[in-house]
Parts: structure tokens; sequence; C-alpha cells
């Protein structure tokens, strides 16, 4: 059984449909990349997964959404967190005036024990145990999008969902993002990542769907989607 | 044509009421008719200024009292001046205006009071000029009652000539309503009412919205101005307390329940307070219990902020008779 | 002419009344930090807050647990309000919920005028508040002191709940980005029903400050200093805890000041000054002195 099961997913933003029946899989112990240009939806799908889409004017206006077998399209967002789904959005939004330390203190809300799970991410990330009494807002871009990453692991989640951690990062900064992702999974959390970011994705992903327009039009592991010409094409 | 025609008719009808009302009508009903008019003046200009635009000002009472005391002392008689106002200014002396000129000009005094404190308080966005425009009427109302040379203070002004009646009253709403229609009905409106529905989308459509916002609130403050001056030749006695907050609030329930983003809904909303106040004060009386009509007011305020915030008339009512016609043949067909 | 004793009676006098507007400021800029709602009704909840106390006394309960009991049925009733006036508006325009409270306001202010009648009310205070100290010339009063060192000891504590504790921590989060707290597990609603609970409490106990400092309350009490602690809570850049209390304590000297100084005749322009110190901060500082840009579009 899949972790997180999409079937049939539909999304609106008023009367614009932004994702037009998409259904995916991700198994645990994954990792899995959404891949699409801008504007094909992907955040959507994180936020409709999330449930932050109600914040944003948007609504699931049709199918179903999975976790463990559950169905959680009517579940309030913070409750989704509790049950282990954990979103990392796009353009970080770490909370600015807070130092560094204190958003790691808020990324662990939902969590007993603090301690366990800051050494963790310190251990991932050291850069954030130095700079940890710092405000987040001081940050580097890269650093911004560690803490991002390591605040949403402070809810210990059984499934992470990254928006595109590599925009706007030098590539130094991406390979190290990535190789913490790469760590992340061998400690069994599930990540599904939306990217833009080609190269990346398709050496660090178990399974691989493109997204255009609203809808999925290739899947597979990396090497078969990467032989699809549509899909060369499309990616570029 | 059509236009010409249909504003024809409206005003001989309108004109026609007024007659028989003015001939007859007890006292006391002119009176209610006068004072509706004088509301409907208030909010239909200060849904000029926060209906169209997105500024929610809260200081039109403020300019509604300067353009009061402004016109009182214009007409107010020359030869009972100097015992009634000993330390008037010496060129407030011998001004003197006739009552429609004074009128006039205390429109134009808030109105260019409006363009000073317009410049900078207009800059601010949402909360923060809600506040700045309170900040002007409590500064108002604090001068009204320590100028006293030209106030007399907490004692206020009485025996202003009255000159106001339901004539002059209904002319001024008239003009009114036709200076708002005019200005949201044409390309300036359009722009305003972009400016309201999205403030981002108007800046990069490349709408000056400050030069919008400037003109809707300079405009709202002239009409507030003249209502001022309407009342207090009406009333015959003007106060600091008469332009307190909770006249401010009963301008702002009458917009917002009549229907802050229509002309129609404007002056409904007075028409409604009015007819509303009147059915209820003498509960109020008889009951003792002071405080019930503010108590329902803001119970309804409240209500409709949640059910319907866009108020009861949310489409201009010529639109909403003609769905209804329309409607009515449907059936009738059917 | 000014004597030393006068500069120093002036100087206990705006720190008594700094202390009060910074107290409902705080509750202000709690609310505004993560509804960004300018509560007009906050300046109600101190008077509801005195008429509390004044009625649990009445039931016959001693200060020492009327004071408690106010400041808990003060947060109570905050609570519900955003409840029933406040919260079927989130996610709609920003305007609504300003226009929402001045309504709340006005229906505050008139059921404490039908209920408790529009008469003012002796506000009895404690025994052990009623003393004056004399140095000389200058006095001061007990319940003078109290409220200098509540509103310092509320402050700290409030600076350690929203600095060392994980509930005070997930506010200011909240505060900063409400979109990426609910993303942290955070209920926005259970944090903002603290938030009202926290502001409405301390707006109680400054109503019980309020109505011992002058000796009585009646139903439009609440109007000025919610207005005034509004002002202060902008000046001092309002979200800001820090920056509301300074904001309070400017304004109760710049107002204590103007018109101690200045001839007896202007001592009306008073709440014309306070407006006056907002809008030109407002010109100056649109974030008021220690704010920063809250708005994002």
């Amino acid at each position: 059984m899949a972790l997180l099961d999409v079937k049939d997913l539909f999304v609106s933003y008023g009367p614009l449909v932004a994702v037009q029946g998409i259904s995916f899989q991700v198994r645990k112990g994954q990792v899995v990349s959404l891949l699409g240009s801008n504007g094909a939806g992907k955040t959507t799908t994180l936020r409709a997964i999330s449930g932050t889409i109600t914040l944003v004017g948007g609504k699931v206006t049709g199918g179903s959404i999975s976790f463990e077998g559950q169905e959680i399209t009517k579940v309030s967002p913070h409750r989704r967190v509790r049950m282990g789904i954990s979103l990392v959005p796009e353009g970080r939004k770490i909370f600015h005036r807070l130092t560094v330390y204190e958003n790691l203190v808020v990324g662990g809300y939902t969590v007993k024990d603090l301690e366990d799970r800051l050494e963790f991410v310190y251990q991932l990330f050291p850069i954030l145990k130095e700079r940890r009494n710092q405000i987040a807002g001081s940050l580097s871009g890269g650093e911004q999008q560690m803490l991002a990453i390591a605040r949403g692991l402070m809810s210990n989640p059984k499934l992470l969902l990254l928006d595109e951690p590599s925009l706007g990062l030098a590539p130094r900064v991406v390979d190290i993002l990535y190789d913490a992702i790469s760590k992340i999974n061998e400690e069994r959390t599930t990540v599904l990542v939306v990217e833009q970011h080609v190269k990346k994705a398709l050496t660090h992903s178990h399974y691989i769907y493109v997204i255009q327009t609203g809808r999925i039009i290739a899947s597979g592991e990396p090497e078969e989607v990467l032989s699809m010409d549509m899909v060369k094409a499309y990616l570029g | 044509m059509r236009d010409a025609k249909r504003m024809l008719l409206t005003t001989l009808v309108g004109a026609a009421f007024l007659l028989l009302i003015d001939n007859f009508a007890s006292g006391y009903h002119k009176y209610l008719i006068e004072l509706m008019g004088i509301y409907a003046i208030l909010t239909v200009s200060l849904g000029l200024t926060n209906g169209f635009t997105d500024v929610f000002s809260l200081g039109h009472v403020g300019f509604m009292a300067v353009g009061a005391y402004t016109a009182a002392l214009l007409t107010f008689p020359l030869e009972k001046r100097p015992s009634y106002f000993p330390e008037l200014p010496d060129i407030l002396k011998g001004a003197y205006l006739p009552y429609p000129a004074a009128l006039i000009v205390g429109g134009l005094l808030a109105a260019a009071i409006a363009l000073v404190i317009g410049f900078p308080v207009l800059r601010l966005r949402g909360h923060y000029l809600a506040v700045a425009t309170l900040g002007f009427m409590a500064v108002v109302y604090s001068l009204l009652l320590n100028l006293e040379p030209i106030t007399r203070g907490a004692l206020g002004i009485s025996g202003i000539p009255e000159y106001t009646n339901i004539w002059w009253i209904y002319l001024w709403l008239g003009i009114t309503i036709y200076v708002t229609w005019r200005i949201v009905d044409s390309y300036h409106g359009r722009a305003m009412i972009a400016i309201r529905e999205d403030s981002t989308a108007a800046q990069s459509l490349g709408i000056d919205t400050f030069r919008y916002r400037l003109m809707a609130f300079v405009i709202g403050a002239f009409f507030a101005g003249v209502a001022g001056g309407l009342y207090a030749h009406l009333i015959t006695l003007i106060d600091p307390r008469a332009f307190s907050f909770v006249l401010t609030f009963n301008v702002i329930i009458m917009l917002i329940v009549g229907g802050m983003y229509t002309i129609s809904g404007a002056w409904l909303g007075a028409v409604l307070f009015t007819v509303l106040m009147q059915v209820l004060k003498p509960v109020e009386e008889s009951t003792g219990l002071y405080g019930l009509v503010e108590l329902i007011f803001s119970a309804l305020l409240v209500a409709i902020m949640i059910y319907k915030p866009r108020g009861i008339l949310e489409e201009e009512l010529p639109a909403v008779v003609r769905r209804w016609l329309k409607a009515g043949e449907e059936s009738k067909r059917s | 002419m000014v004597s030393a004793t006068y500069i120093l009676d002036l100087f206990v006098g705006s720190f008594v009344l700094g202390s009060m507007y910074a107290l409902l400021a705080i509750g202000m800029s709690i609310i505004y930090g993560i509804l960004r709602l300018i509560n007009f009704a906050h300046g109600a909840m101190l008077m509801v807050g005195a008429y509390f106390y004044i009625m649990f006394l009445a039931m016959g309960l001693d200060p020492i647990t009327s004071l408690p009991l106010s400041m808990a049925l003060g947060a109570v009733l905050g609570v519900a309000i955003d409840f029933f006036a406040y919260r079927p508006l989130r996610g709609g325009p920003e305007l609504s919920m300003l226009i929402t409270s001045l309504g709340v306001y006005i229906f505050l202010e008139n059921l404490v005028r039908i209920i408790a009648t529009p008469q003012p009310r002796v506000f009895p205070l404690p025994e052990f508040l009623k003393g004056v100290y004399r140095y000389g010339d200058f006095s001061v009063r007990v319940i003078e002191i109290f409220t200098i060192i509540s509103t310092l000891v509320l402050f700290a504590a409030l600076v350690l709940f929203f600095t060392k504790t994980k509930v005070g921590i997930a506010m200011r989060a909240t505060a900063d980005d409400l979109e990426a707290s609910v993303l942290m597990g955070i209920d926005a609603n259970r944090i903002i029903m603290i938030a009202f609970a926290l502001a409405s409490m301390v707006a109680a106990l400054t109503g019980f400050l309020w109505g011992g400092m002058y000796g009585q309350v009646d139903p439009t009490t609440g109007f000025m200093p919610g207005v005034k602690a509004f002002i202060a809570a902008v000046v001092g850049g309002i979200g800001s805890l820090t920056g509301s209390v300074l904001g309070g304590y400017i304004l109760g000297y710049a107002e204590i000041y103007s018109v101690g100084l200045l001839p007896p005749e202007y001592s009306g322009l008073r709440d014309g000054i306070s407006f006056l110190i907002l809008i030109i901060i407002l010109l100056i500082r649109p974030y008021g002195l220690f704010g920063r840009e809250v708005e994002r579009v």
C-alpha cells in the first residue's frame, strides 16, 4: 500500500482550475519527484496535500487524497502535521523575525521530545547550530532553505513535501541540500519533491511524475522517463 | 438622451413628492424627512470615499463640523456678533455671506482641509488610514471645544438663522447623487472601482491610485461640509457634541447596512436608519432601557458584516427593480 | 510658578497614565500582530473589566478574589467576542473586521448602559491600595505605585512568555507568517483564542487600575483610553511588545507634560495632542518608532 495515494484530484481557485484530475502514488521509503514547468500545478498539488490550499483561496473540488489508507481531504491542515505530513513551502517562508532556534522550536510544536529532534537537524545542517541565536531573516538564501527543511523535519514527519528546494540557490548549495535529502530518506522518511531543476531530481529520485497544465503526462523510473521523447521536449 | 429623460422624470417625481410633503406633512414628519436628507448627503458622499475607493475614512463628521461652523459663522447676523462673540478675530467680524454662498464656502473649506490632510494621510494604508482620519476627527472636536473666541467652546452657537428647508436639502442631495453618479459612471469611476477591488492590479494597469483617492476624499469632504451647513441652519444650534464619535458611527452604520458600494445603498441606509430610529426611540424611552437603540444598531452592523458584507443593496436600485420586473413577467408567462 | 515638586508630580502622573496606556496597547498589539485587526472594542474591555470587579464585590467577594475573577471573566468575554464576531470574518477583507470591532465597541458600551444604568459608579479601592506616601510637598498614592509595578511585572512576564514558552514562540510565529505556522501543526484558531484571552485579561486588569485611579467608572470610560492605547501601539510600532509599552509611556508623558506645562486654557487640547503625535509619527515613520514593515502584499 502506498503511503500517499492521490486519486483524480481536482483543485480550483475560484473559476480557475489549476489541477485537473491528477493521480499518483508515493511508496513508503521512496523519494518521488513531481516535475513540471512554472504554472503546471505542482505547488497547488502540494498545498492540497498539506491542506493549506484553503488559506490561499483555493479548494479541492474533486478526487481524493489518502495518507496511510486514510482519506484526508477533510482533515484540517494542522492535524495533517500531527498525522505525519510536513510541507516545506516554496520560497522558504521561514519565520523571519524569530531566531533560528525559535524557528526550530515552532517546527517541533507537535512533538514532545524537542532535544532529540534538534540534535538530528543540527547533525544534518551543522551551520544551523552555529547560527542558532541569529535572527532567521538575516541568514543567506541557502541557509534559509536549510532552516526551512530542518524546521519541516522537527515534527518527525513520515512524509516530507518539498516545494522547489533548489529555487534560486547556487549549485554548491543545491548539492548540500540534495545530499541532506538522501540522508533524510535513509532515516526512513518518505520524500515528495516538486522541482523545475530536472537533473538533481532525476539522480535522487526513485520514481518520477511529470505534470503539464494540471495533468500527469508521464511517469516511471528516472531512466525510463528520461528516455521518453515527449518528456525530453517538455523538460528541455 | 435616455439618461437625460430619465433624470428629468426622476426630478419631477421627486419634486412632486416634496411638494406634497412640504404642504401636508406635520412639522415633525417634515423635520424627520429633512434630517433623513442630510444623513443621505453624508452617506452618499462618504460612500464616494469609502465605497468607491479602498479608503476607509472615519473623519467624515470632522468635515461636516467644519462646514457647519463655517456656514453658521458666515450667516450669523452682523449686529449680534459683538455681544455673542466678544473675542471674534477682526476678519470674521464683518464677514457675511448669504446662505447659499455660505453653504458652498463651508463645503469648500472642508474640501481644502481634505486636500491638505489628504496629501499625507492618504498615503497610509487600510488600518492606519482609518486611525489617522479618526485622529483628524478628534482634532477637529478638540479645536471646536477650545477655539472659544470663534466656536464658543462647549456652549456651541445658538440662534443660527433657520434658512434650511426641505427644498434646499433635497436640492443638495440631488446634486450629491448626481455628482457621485457621474464620477462612478465615468472612466475615473471605473478606475476607482479597480482600485477598490485590487489595489495592486490597479497599479500595474498604470492607474495613479493616489490621485483618485485624493479626488474621492476631497469631493466627499465638500459634500460633508455642505451637509454640515444645511444641518446648522436646520437645527439652528450647534455644539461640539453634535459632531462626536456617535454621529461618525451612525453614518458608518447607515452606509454599511444600506450598501457601501452603491449610491442607492447609501441613501437607503439613511432612510432605514431614520425610520428605525423613530420606531425604536419610543421603545427605549418607555422601557427606560437607554442604549437599546445603539445596541440594536451595533448588533445589526455586526450581523450585516458577517452575513451580507456588501450591504442590503449590492447593486444599484434601478438594476434591482428591472430584475424584479423581469422575474415577474417570466413567472406570469409560465 | 513651576516648582520641582510639580515637575515630579507630573513625572509620576505620566508614568501612571503611561502604564495604563501601555497595558492596553500590549493587548491591541498582540491581537493586531496575529489578526491584523485594530480592535476598537479593546477599550470596552477595560470598562467591562472594571464593572466585573464591582459586580464581584457586590456579590460579597473580597477584593483579592474579585480581581482575578474579573480578569478571568474578561478573558472569557474576549474569547466569546472573537468566536461570534470576528471568526466568521476570517479570510475576508481586512476592513470588515475593523468595522465589526467598531460595532462590538458600541454593543458593549450600550449593553453595560442598559444593565448597569448610564450613571457613573463609585469604584471601591481595596484598603491596602488606599494609602498615600508623603515626602514634604511631594506625595504619591499607593495605587499609583501599584499601577507602575504591576505594569512592569506584567511586561516582564509577557516577554518571558513570548520568548521562553513554546506557545509564546508559536504565537510570534503565527504573527510572522500565519500560513507557515499552520504548516507547523499550529491550530491558528487556538492561538487567536489565546491572544484574545490574554489581551482581554490584561484589559480587565487595566480597568481595575483605571477605576482605582479615578474613583469611578461609567459605560463610556473605555472609549478614550482605548483610542489612546491604539495610538500608543501605532506610535511604538504595532505588533511589537516593547514598542507598545514605550508608545504607551511616550503618550502618557506627552499628554501630562503638555497639559501640565501649558497655560490652563489649553488643557482641553489634550486629546488633540495625542492625535497630532500620532499623525506626525505616521508620517515620519509609518510603521511606528519600533515597528518593522508588517504589511505584506
